[in-house]
Parts: C-alpha cells; sequence; structure tokens
C-alpha cells in the first residue's frame, strides 16, 4: 500500500496494424509464402518486360515443340511459348481469384453483419439463404452457374464468388453476435449513433481478423475452382492465357508430350501453398489464442 | 433430442424444397429461349414449337412447376435430350459407382488421417508432427486435377501399373480416382484428428488421470480418444457428403462413369432435363449426409443439448 498512483505511461500502445506485422513476420513459412506470392504476383504484372514471346500469337510452324534454349518450357499445340503463357496466365488466374473473393466479401459481410445484429426475421431470411447456398456441393455450383450463365471472366467470377458467400455471412454474423452485447456498442448506442453507423463504424471493424483469415484462406479455394472450370474448357475464352485451361490443352498431349501437364499444375499448387502459408500466419498474427490448433 | 430431429427434418425439406424451386427457375429465366436451347441451334421453328407443347414450356410458368412437382413425387425427372431415356435411370444406373468411389476413398482418408493426426498429437514437435504437417499442407493445397493428371503420368504413363481410364478391372480401375479423391480428406482429417486430441489433451481430466497414475496407453484409448474423434466423426461425415457431390473433375479425368461425368457430359451437350435432376440429386443427398451427420453427432456427444 505504498504506491497507489496508476502506471499509466510505462505501457506503450501500439498500431494493431505494426503489431499484427511484427507477429507476421517473425513467423517464418508465413513469410516465405508472402514472398512466393509477391514473386507469382510481380512476375504476372512485367510478364512483357521478362519474355520477348507473344502469349498469343500462333506460330505452327514451331508448334509442340520440346524445351529447348529457345523455349525454355517448350512450345504449345498452337507454337506459343508456353513459358511465356504462364507468366501473362498468372494475371487472370490471380485477378479472377481476388474478384471473385473481393464479390464474396461485399455480399456476405453486410448481409452477415445484418443478421447478427439485427436478429429476428432478417437473420432468419440471411441465415436460410446461406443455408440453401450450401446444400449444394460446391463445384457442382459453380460448374453449372457458369455453364448455364456462359463462359467468360465475368460470369466465373460471379460462379466463383458466389460459393464464398456463406462463409463469410456465417463468420459475420457470429462475431457481430458477441460484439454487438459490448460495452462500447452499448455507449455507441447511448449517445444516439445510428443503427447503420454503429454497425459500420463500431461492430464490423472490431470483426475483421477472422474476415481476413477467411479471405486468405478462401482465395486459395477461389483460384483452384476457377482453373478447375478453366480445365474443363468452361473458363475463360481462348486465346488468353489462364494456368487451368492450360492444364486441360496440355492433357491431351499427356502421352506425346507429358512434362506439359506438370508446368501449370505446379505453378496453382504453389500458388495455394503460399496462400495457406500467409493465411494461417494472419491467423496467428491476428489471433494468438488460436495458435497451434 | 427427438424434438431436435424432427426440426432438423424440417428445415432440411424446406430447403430441398427451395433449392428444387432455384434449379427449376434457373433452367427458365435465363437469356435465351429454352427450347430453342434444347432443340439446338439446326432446329427448325417447327421443331422447337413441338418441343415447346412437349416440355409444357407454352404454358404459365407457375403451372409448369407443379407439373415438375406432381411428375417429381412420382419420382419421374423427365427424360434425358441425349439418350431419350429417363433421367431417374441414368442416374440410378451410374450411382453405384460414385458412391463405390466415395466409399473407398473416405475409408482411405479415415484410416490415414486419424492415425496421422492422433501419432502428430502425441507425438507433438517431433519431425513426424512436422512431415505431417507439410503432408496436410501439400494435400489441401493440391488442385485434384492435377493431382489426377500426375498419378496417370507416373502410374498409367511411366511405370504401367494402373489404367489411366475407364472402369473395366472391377479393383485396378478404382485405384487411382480414389487415391485422387482421397488426398484432400486425409489432410484434412489429418489436422482435424490433431488438433482436437491436442485439446483434449489439455482438459484438466486428463491431467487428473495422469496425476494419478493412469498408463499412457490406457489414457489414450478410455480418455482422450473417445472424446477427441467426436468432431472428427463429424469431418469424415462431412467429407464423405461432398465426396458423393464433388467427384466431377476427378471422374471426368478418368473417364469414371459415375454421377460426376454425367453431369458433366450432359452440361456440354446442353442436356437441361439430366442437368436439372442431377444437380437435384446431388443436393439432396448432401443436404441428407449433412442431416445424418448433425443427427449422429448429438448422439454421439451427450453433452449437447438441441432444445
Amino acid at each position: 500500500m505504498t504506491n497507489l498512483t496508476p502506471n499509466i505511461q510505462t505501457h506503450k500502445t501500439e498500431k494493431p496494424f505494426t503489431l499484427v506485422w511484427e507477429r507476421f513476420r517473425k513467423n517464418i513459412p508465413a513469410t516465405i509464402g508472402l514472398i512466393i506470392l509477391t514473386l507469382l504476383i510481380l512476375a504476372s504484372a512485367f510478364a512483357p518486360k521478362l519474355t520477348k514471346y507473344d502469349p498469343v500469337k500462333q506460330d505452327l510452324r514451331v508448334s509442340l515443340e520440346f524445351p529447348s534454349e529457345e523455349h525454355v518450357l517448350g512450345t504449345d499445340y498452337l507454337g506459343r511459348d508456353i513459358l511465356t503463357r504462364l507468366l501473362y496466365g498468372g494475371r487472370l488466374s490471380l485477378t479472377i481469384g481476388l474478384l471473385a473473393v473481393s464479390l464474396g466479401l461485399l455480399i456476405g459481410v453486410p448481409l452477415g453483419a445484418i443478421s447478427g445484429y439485427f436478429g429476428g426475421w432478417p437473420d432468419m431470411l440471411i441465415q436460410r439463404l446461406a443455408d440453401i447456398l450450401l446444400s449444394f456441393p460446391s463445384f457442382m455450383l459453380a460448374l453449372t452457374l457458369v455453364a448455364m450463365m456462359g463462359v467468360g471472366v465475368r460470369n466465373v467470377v460471379i460462379s466463383v464468388g458466389v460459393l464464398a458467400i456463406p462463409s463469410f455471412i456465417r463468420l459475420v454474423r457470429g462475431s457481430v453476435l458477441s460484439i454487438r452485447e459490448m460495452l462500447y456498442v452499448e455507449s455507441a448506442r447511448c449517445v444516439g449513433a445510428n443503427e447503420w453507423r454503429i454497425i459500420f463504424k463500431h461492430v464490423l471493424p472490431n470483426s475483421m481478423s477472422p474476415v481476413i483469415i477467411n479471405a486468405s484462406l478462401n482465395l486459395g479455394y477461389a483460384i483452384t475452382t476457377a482453373a478447375g472450370l478453366g480445365f474443363l474448357g468452361l473458363g475463360v475464352q481462348p486465346p488468353t492465357p489462364e494456368w487451368g485451361m492450360m492444364l486441360g490443352e496440355a492433357k491431351n498431349y499427356i502421352f506425346s508430350h507429358p512434362y506439359m501437364v506438370t508446368y501449370s499444375g505446379l505453378i496453382i499448387f504453389i500458388t495455394i501453398v503460399a496462400l495457406n502459408l500467409i493465411g494461417d500466419g494472419l491467423r496467428d498474427a491476428l489471433d494468438p489464442r488460436l495458435k497451434n490448433r | 433430442m427427438f424434438k431436435y430431429i424432427i426440426r432438423r427434418l424440417l428445415f432440411s425439406a424446406v430447403t430441398l424444397f427451395t433449392v428444387s424451386i432455384l434449379i427449376f427457375l434457373l433452367l427458365r429465366i435465363l437469356p435465351g429461349d429454352p427450347a430453342r436451347l434444347f432443340a439446338g441451334d439446326l432446329a427448325t421453328e417447327a421443331e422447337v414449337q413441338a418441343l415447346r407443347v412437349r416440355l409444357s414450356l407454352d404454358k404459365p410458368i407457375s403451372t409448369q412447376y407443379v407439373m415438375f412437382l406432381k411428375d417429381l413425387s412420382h419420382g419421374d425427372l423427365g427424360d434425358s435430350m441425349r439418350t431419350k431415356e429417363p433421367v431417374l435411370d441414368e442416374i440410378k444406373a451410374r450411382f453405384p459407382n460414385t458412391l463405390k468411389l466415395a466409399v473407398i476413398s473416405i475409408t482411405i482418408a479415415s484410416i490415414f488421417g486419424v492415425t496421422g493426426g492422433v501419432i502428430a498429437a502425441i507425438k507433438r514437435n517431433s519431425i513426424f508432427d512436422a512431415l505431417a504437417s507439410i503432408g496436410t499442407l501439400f494435400g489441401v493445397a493440391m488442385p485434384v486435377f492435377w493431382l489426377a493428371l500426375m498419378l496417370i503420368l507416373v502410374f498409367s504413363i511411366k511405370l504401367r501399373w494402373l489404367p489411366a481410364a475407364g472402369n473395366q478391372y472391377p479393383i485396378k480401375s478404382a485405384i487411382l480416382p480414389s487415391v485422387t479423391l482421397a488426398l484432400f480428406s486425409v489432410a484434412l482429417i489429418t489436422r482435424m484428428t490433431r488438433a482436437s486430441v491436442l485439446e483434449v489433451l489439455s482438459q484438466e481430466y486428463v491431467i487428473t488421470a495422469r496425476a494419478k497414475g493412469l498408463k499412457e496407453s490406457l489414457l489414450l484409448y478410455r480418455h482422450v480418444l473417445p472424446n477427441a474423434l467426436i468432431p472428427v466423426v463429424t469431418v469424415i461425415g462431412l467429407q464423405f457428403g461432398s465426396l458423393l457431390g464433388g467427384a466431377i473433375l476427378t471422374e471426368t479425368i478418368f473417364a469414371w462413369p459415375g454421377l460426376g461425368r454425367l453431369l458433366t457430359e450432359s452440361l456440354f451437350s446442353r442436356d437441361y432435363p439430366m442437368v436439372q435432376g442431377l444437380v437435384l440429386v446431388f443436393s439432396g443427398v448432401f443436404i441428407l449426409v449433412n442431416l445424418i451427420v448433425d443427427i449422429l453427432y448429438a448422439y454421439i456427444d451427450p453433452r449437447i443439448k438441441y432444445d
């Protein structure tokens, strides 16, 4: 009972972002994942600087050539340099994944917030919507949607994005339900803040951790699903290169040019591994309680 | 408990009913004339009109849905545009093949996943644990269509041990597709088992049991596993459900005559009645499996109260 002065000054408050970044950086696998992903993005962004070939121009005189100094990974059935197409292909594959997850976020997060915050009939309605979306096997849903709507980037994004919606609805609803009862929300309500202001200013920002983690893991899933559609010929329209479609084309030459089917699959695999490492790293950094689960 | 089951059954019925409306609408509100689409580009206007009448597309949409439900209640899903056979007969003929793959895969996945997960958890931070976590990372990241091609490349083309496609040999033909399907589930079940066993190991009753000198093996079998495996059973059940509906790419690559390949074939040949029937069956099975898993879960975990 000697010193009752509260010791406030000694505790240094850090910005949440810095704190998360510090924790993330110490996680070696996650950092490796981030480096791989950065390299993949840079490689596809600077594709024109990295290769002298055109990704879509055909040259049938050099079709199906084996790897050589000229064409490091060989050429495809239309004489296009495979390495070039892989580099350019990343643009579409990564963008489609990103757009699809953004679509899931943009629709799922507000719906989940409304569902959790207001309860009652909006909650009931939104939860049934999520139930229905979850009652389709996911790849079947994407495949059927894109086959019905027609191929092309926009429709692939919609079909794949729809799959991501229910997980965001469920997640956000769950965390909003608990945050809604917090004292600071009650205080905001007491000073007469508008319901929507409370949701967007106070509730949602505090339920972002699981959303960010889910988004990073969903991104990998969206890229694989879109590639699966491309593989079946129901993705992007040729001749634009896309990893899944390239693998589907290579499959036809598996007997004569077996090495061709390794390339684009391997690159999708590496991308997903990187995204998973980042996702796990983010989870540990944002929510240390979940560590080692 | 009984009330819970009834409520879940009702919910599932409502969901399936809504799903049927969605599928029904999806095929009818899309741009373009479905009869024209069904008939193909080469059909004459008279042929399209005949088809329109045959499929009742000339009637109002509500009447069409009532007719669709009426047929459905008799188990009539219409006839395939491609083979002219009843859709349900084709689905019945193909279903055993899909079921076969799903059963083999889930068996492989459960054995390897549970064993791997338990060992990884009790030998935490060992070399085995590290290998298991790298293995599961690769397992969840591997695109199923690429894995299928790599297996074909190695075991069919290079080594010539196993057939690359078809269903001629009862066992040999099923190996590659089942392994392809199983890998993702192995990874998921391993992760889930490991996490769940670790969670139980940190519980107080386990510490108490240890403190009173219970042998480790007995502790594992009597106290840890029964509790740790409850959530694992759920994951296995849900994985089984998605294997039944998620074998589309695998079946297509291995030319396996199951429902998944039937769906891709029907989508490509624009066989809409078949697509409609398949989507309905897929979702029905999926909903049913999830329902069974939920009810099972309530049974095996007496701590959960459902009211």
